[in-house]
This record gives C-alpha cells, structure tokens and sequence, in this order.
C-alpha cells in the first residue's frame, strides 16, 4: 500500500472508530438529532465511550490499553446499535428534509466548514505535532500510558519521573492510544492527529444541530460560518490543530449541555448527555467544575419551562439531567481513585481556595485591561468579539427565552473558573496569555448558542422553542 | 478573506505536497536535521526500559527539556533542572545505577548525550568551562 494511503488509512480510521461506537450509541438511545448532528454527536460519544471505557476498565479491572480491548469497546455499542436499528426498522428521527433547498447560509457554512476542515486534516497527516502543550502533556502522557499498558504508569505514580502536571486526567491521551495501538503504530508516527482535527468539524455540526433546533436552518448556518472562521478555535493553542485538550472538553462540555437543554429530552438524551459530561470531567481538571455548571443549567432550564399548572412532575422532567449527573459522579469518583495514587509534582497548586480573597478582587484592574486585549487580538479572534456584542445588543429580546440564562451561565462558567486560578496564581499575568482564549473555547458552544438567539431575533425575527420544531 | 481560510490554504499547499512523507522526513523537515538526529541518536543509545537524568543548559530556555523528554519517551526522565543551578554535589542527585545525562541547550542547538561518569567528570573539575565537553565523533555519544 503506498505509504499515503497507509498514513491516511490509520489517522482516518481513528476517527471512523469513534464515530462507529458513538453511532451504535445514537441508534441504541434513539436520540433524535439532524444528521449533521448525528455525525457530530456520534464522534464525540465514541470517544467519551471507548476513551472512557479504557480508562475506567484500566483502572479499575486492570484492563490492558491495546488494540483488543479498543476493538471491543467499539463493538458494544456499534452491534448493539445495529440490533435495535433493524428490530426498530429503522425509524426516521428529525433528518428527513433533504428535499428542501438548502439557505445560502447553510451552502456557505457547509463549504468553509468542510474547507477549513480538510486543511486541519491534511495538516495533522503532513506534519508532526509542533504544539507547547501537546508535546509537553498530552502526548507524553500517551507515550507512558502506550508503554505501560495501563492509565496507572509507574512513571506517573512514583514522584522521582519528570511529568508535567501528572495529575491532569488522562481521557485524551488514553484515546490516543487507543488509536496508535488500533494502527500499531510505530515511533514517531503520529495517527492520532486526525483524533484532535476531528473534534473541529465535531463542533460545528452539534452548533449547528442546536442552532437549528433553537433559530431555525438559516440562522444556524450563519453561526455555523461564523464558528468556522473564527481563527483561535482552529489555529491558535487550544485550537484543532494542536494536541490541547480545550476544543474536545468544549465539545463534551457543550453537546452534553446541549442535549439536557433539548425541549423533550427523555433519558436516552440523559445517558448520552451523561457520557460526554463524564468525558468532560476525564478530559481537564476544570472540566469536572464545566460538568456541574452544564447540569445545573440543564436543570434550571427545565424547571423555568415548566407552567404553574403542569402536571409532569419536576422530577419526572429532571430525570435526564439526573442520570447526567449520575454519569458525571461516577466520572468524578474514577478521576479521583485514579489521581489519589498520583503525587503532585511538576504543576500549579490550585487547591489553595483560601486565598482567593480579596484577590478576586483586588487583581480586577490589573487584569481586566489584559483579559480585554485578548478578546481584540486580531490575529487570534479577528473581528469576532467586536461583532458578537453587538448581535447580542441588537437581538437583546431573543435572549428572553427559557435556555438563554442557563447559556449565558454555561458560557460564563469556565471564565469564572479561570478568574478563580488567576485569583491564587503566583503569576497571574502569564496565566491569562496562555490560558483565556482557551477558556473562551470551552465556553463557546452555549456561547454560539445565545448568539443563534439574539441573531434569530434581530435577523430574522423568528419565535422558537429548543427542541421544537425547525424553521428557516 | 477571513483569516481562518488564508490559514487553511497555506496548510493544505504546503500539507499536501508531504502527504506520504515519512515520519523521519517529516520530522528532519519541521524540527531540523541536527535536533532530528541528536534525537534518534539518544533514542539508539538508549537501552529499552533505561532512565536518563535530564538537565536544562540555557538559563532562558524553558520548552527544549519538555520537547527532549517527549521524544525520548516513554523512558522516565530524571529531571534536574537548570545546569547553574546545580549543587555542587549533584553526584549526590543521580539514581543508583549509571543513567546517562541528556542535556538540552535551546536556541535551536540540538540535545546532547553525556555518559554519567562524562558528566560528573566535568562537572566537578574545579575552574571548569561553562560547557560540557563535546565529542567530535557527534552529539548522540553512546554513554559510558
């Protein structure tokens, strides 16, 4: 085989992996999606499923990190999917519209989108990882994890090794893994670079399964556009070229908030928005915080909607969001067994609440004039923070409605997260140039949401319920 | 043209051209052939399963000893950290056995295996000269 269609043959097939796994979830759940965003969700519970599941089968029966035991996670949920798909017979849920004439919005997002999507694709199959904090975390972790067959590497456990932050969760590079031992690999070779790139084209179908569901086709597509050209989600650190682990925490944290906020989510949606809130708390120490932030405005979402005389019980409407958090917990409990074995070295110490006051509030003038540049930095947002206010102020009324406080929460959350650390960081100023774009990404999937919103009042000027039905 | 799409056909013009290309090429293209052969050189030094001490030569420097120990893993590094800042008994430092010392130096110059007898030699001589020694033969020595 030449050696072009070898390489590309190992990082594609990562990604057709996971998304065969979170296929069978989908079809086993029988959530109701577009089939953009089937495509999207289906990649993103493949990988909280089958990463995941190494991870937690690693730690707790002591499963070996190898092609097998990835082959079988894949299987589970793809055969069982299968199954219920034909004893169903294959039910039509919610894509069947592909004989409507596509909007120009939708034409143009679908064609950057797609653009943007294959240079990040010929990007990670032509060159090597290059990235500060892929080489530095996520990969060299990986390369342990490989090595030892095990998420509980001595390298990691004994305090003497040089690892850097030893303690992160290890949810990405167990993935990767999953992919350089499906493919064997060998040194060097780095097929799990599609892995990150996909999570790119990941996001932008479950923003525009939601922003469909909530502003209709048309304004999806304009806020789909607007994602796939925004420079920092795509080029910059944290972005989808790298190996960083903020895009796919973004889109766990995001698609899990986003199908609890789904106007009928009944438990299928529960489990599945559980998986990637779990997957969310496996990926990055704050994540945990963004999965409990995503549950709480799930519930408050729920409970606004409901009429003072409704005779669905709240806690017959909370029950998605309960498994959620059920999922969540148990994420928790796994990062916590598994981190209590890890001495701290070579890391921050963020765990010193106490000095978070008054710092919280004396840091405000020093840091507020560096967080601003960094929403204007033309080469890393563009045009992007200048605009988004701006469609926010014109559809101001659109941001009415019953999901766009708990958004605007959800948006906020890793923000918060991220002016506590700068709070009790020996050096806050450095910690805000690496770290606040990056937070803005984990935040923007609601954020694009109350965007879709505000847009769909101020553009087009039409009423909708999340979860209803579609308009444009 | 927004600059998202500027980016993605600078990508896929240089990308596609090195579509193919070997994880060896593509490495000696993207980090350099001295850094990309100091490299395999340690990694051929190195016997499966060893540790080696890991040691920061430029006082400015703060990514060259995190992209050596990514490309030397999975072996478990020893890090020291930066040279100036050693003790002067660092002899005292190193695990028990005979683990090479990779020292890393920035500013593009390439990683550089010393044998620990090598390193400790130097180090200790008094009125030393700020650099180790360098061998002619090249930078990846099979370590004493």
């Amino acid at each position: 085989m030449p050696p072009v269609l070898a390489e590309a043959l190992a990082g594609l097939g990562g990604v057709a992996l996971f998304a065969a796994a979170g296929g069978g979830w989908i079809l086993l759940l029988g959530l109701s999606l577009s089939r953009a965003g089937r495509v999207g969700y289906a990649y993103l519970l493949g990988v909280a499923w089958v990463a995941g599941g190494l991870y937690a089968g690693s730690h707790l029966f002591h499963l070996t990190l190898n092609r097998s035991s990835t082959l079988a996670l894949v299987a589970l949920p793809g055969v069982a999917g299968l199954v219920r798909w034909a004893w169903r017979r294959a039910p039509s849920q919610g894509g069947g519209r592909g004989g409507r004439r596509l909007p120009l919005s939708v034409l143009l997002a679908v064609i950057v989108g797609s653009i943007v999507s294959l240079g990040l694709f010929v990007e990670a199959l032509a060159n090597p990882l290059l990235d500060w904090d892929g080489r530095m975390t996520w990969a060299s972790q990986a390369r342990y994890l490989r090595a030892a067959g095990t998420v509980d590497a001595p390298v990691l456990r004994k305090e003497r090794w040089f690892i850097t932050h030893p303690r992160y969760p290890v949810l990405l590079p167990v993935a990767q893994v999953a992919v350089l031992e499906t493919f064997n690999a060998q040194e060097d070779e780095e097929p799990f670079r599609p892995l990150y790139a996909a999570f790119f084209p990941a996001f932008l179908l479950v923003l525009g399964d939601g922003a469909r569901r909530v502003a209709g086709r048309r304004v999806a597509g304009w806020v789909v556009l607007a994602a796939a050209v925004a420079p920092f989600l795509v080029h910059r650190e944290g972005g989808a070229t790298g190996a960083y682990s903020d895009l796919p925490l973004a889109c766990f944290y995001g698609g899990g908030l986003l199908l609890l906020l789904t106007r009928k989510a009944r438990w299928g949606e529960g489990i599945a928005a559980g998986l990637l809130l779990a997957a969310a708390a496996l990926s990055k120490n704050e994540g945990a915080i963004l999965a409990g932030f995503a549950l709480v405005a799930a519930a408050w979402a729920t409970l606004r909607r409901l009429p003072r005389n409704s005779s669905t019980p709240s806690a017959k409407r909370l029950t998605p969001a309960a498994l959620a958090a059920l999922f969540t917990l148990a994420a928790l409990l796994l990062f916590l067994s598994w981190r209590a074995a890890i001495p701290n070295r070579h890391d921050e110490g963020y765990e010193k609440l106490g000095g978070l006051w008054p710092a919280v509030v004396t840091r405000i003038p020093r840091l507020l004039p560096l967080l601003l540049a960094r929403f204007f930095d033309w080469d890393r947002w563009t045009l992007f923070w200048w605009a988004a206010p701006v469609v926010l102020l014109a559809g101001r009324r659109g941001l009415r409605g019953r999901i766009a406080l708990p958004l605007a929460l959800a948006w906020g959350a890793p923000l918060a997260v991220a002016w506590g650390a700068y709070s009790i960081h020996w050096d806050p100023y450095y910690l805000v140039q690496v770290t606040w774009d990056r937070m803005l990404i984990q935040g923007s999937l609601p954020f694009f949401l109350l965007l879709a919103l505000a847009l769909r009042q101020s553009v087009v000027g039409w009423r909708g319920t999340y979860g209803g039905q579609t308009a444009g | 043209m927004p600059k998202a799409l500027i980016a993605t056909w600078e990508q896929v013009a240089v990308g596609v051209s090195h579509l193919g290309e070997g994880p060896a090429a593509a490495r000696r293209r993207t980090l350099g052939v001295p850094y990309t052969e100091a490299i395999e050189g340690i990694r051929r030094a190195l016997p499966p399963g060893s540790v080696y001490v890991l040691i920061n030569a430029d006082d400015k420097d703060e990514g060259d000893p995190l992209w050596t120990r990514f490309d030397l893993a999975p072996h478990p590094a020893l890090f020291l950290g930066r040279l100036s800042r050693l003790p002067p008994r660092v002899r005292r430092a190193f695990p028990r056995g005979q683990p090479p010392v990779v020292l890393t130096f920035g500013n593009g110059e390439p990683p550089r295996l010393l044998g620990r007898a090598e390193f400790l030699d130097w180090f200790e001589t008094p009125g030393r000269t700020g650099r180790p020694p360098v061998r002619e033969e090249g930078s990846a020595a099979r370590p004493r």
